[in-house]
């Protein structure tokens, strides 16, 4: 059995090793990095907003500019050659 | 004040609580560079209303208690990664880690006021000013923390 006092006099002896320089590299190298979770969540909203705002512009153009010229309406009367009268898009 | 600064002169107090509060190397590094990490975001918000001493232990202890309570929430999960992945300890780690195998018997608070007051040698009312806890709690935990620390070191030959 090992006493009280015996096993906390163990404790403040224990002198675990550690590289300081080291370790501060790391941190340092971390804070540079470090982006609290808010900020995190907050880009994120913000780049999933500009995303989706993004989307609907661009499908938005996307139906207005849908119209694809599928085929030409000549004139056969015309003597100097076809004229183009009409165009006929898939709307 | 400037971070490197602080470092530097509190550097060997912070290793010394971490290292007398968690079992592995790999936890007392991850802890002691939260802890760090917890101090330079605080920095500019530090008016000097405390000392920078009590300030610095003040985070310290938080950290060391949610990282054990962290810990403990995922303890299976560590422990199937030690198992699939992690070489044999070395002599003097292994060591090292049965030293705190009586204070794993401890929760998380329990154990840093242990470390606080009778391996730091801290005052009871610094304690509660660090932990932000009422003196008469600190008091409670204490001789709590003392009783299950006895009664565990029964079983134990030698560490």
């Amino acid at each position: 059995m090992i006493s009280y006092e015996n096993y906390i006099g163990k404790l403040k002896e224990s002198r675990p090793k550690i590289n300081f320089d080291q370790v501060f590299a790391q941190v340092f190298h971390k804070r540079i990095y470090y982006f609290p979770k808010l900020a995190m969540a907050a880009a994120l909203t913000v780049f999933v907003v500009f995303l989706s705002l993004f989307g609907v512009q661009s499908s938005y153009q996307a139906s207005k500019s849908d119209d694809i010229l599928m085929s030409y309406v000549f004139d056969s009367d015309q003597s100097s050659g076809a004229v183009v009268v009409d165009y006929v898009f898939d709307n | 004040m400037e971070f490197t600064l602080v470092y530097d002169q509190h550097k060997e107090l912070v290793w010394r609580l971490v290292s007398r509060f968690v079992a592995s190397r790999h936890d007392r590094e991850d802890l002691f560079q939260e802890v760090f990490l917890k101090i330079s975001k605080a920095l500019p918000k530090f008016r000097g209303e405390a000392k920078i001493e009590t300030w610095i232990y003040r985070i310290a202890a938080n950290t060391a208690i949610n990282f054990v309570k962290k810990q403990q929430r995922y303890s299976w999960f560590k422990r199937t990664l030690e198992f699939l992945g992690k070489e044999e300890a070395q002599e003097e780690e292994r060591e090292e880690e049965v030293l705190f195998k009586p204070l794993a018997k401890l929760n998380p608070r329990q154990r840093m006021i242990l470390v606080l007051a009778e391996v730091e040698e801290k005052k009871l009312e610094e304690i509660g000013e660090m932990l932000k806890v009422p003196v008469g709690t600190v008091k409670s935990n204490l001789y709590r923390a003392k009783e299950i620390l006895k009664k565990e070191l029964k079983s134990y030959d030698k560490l």
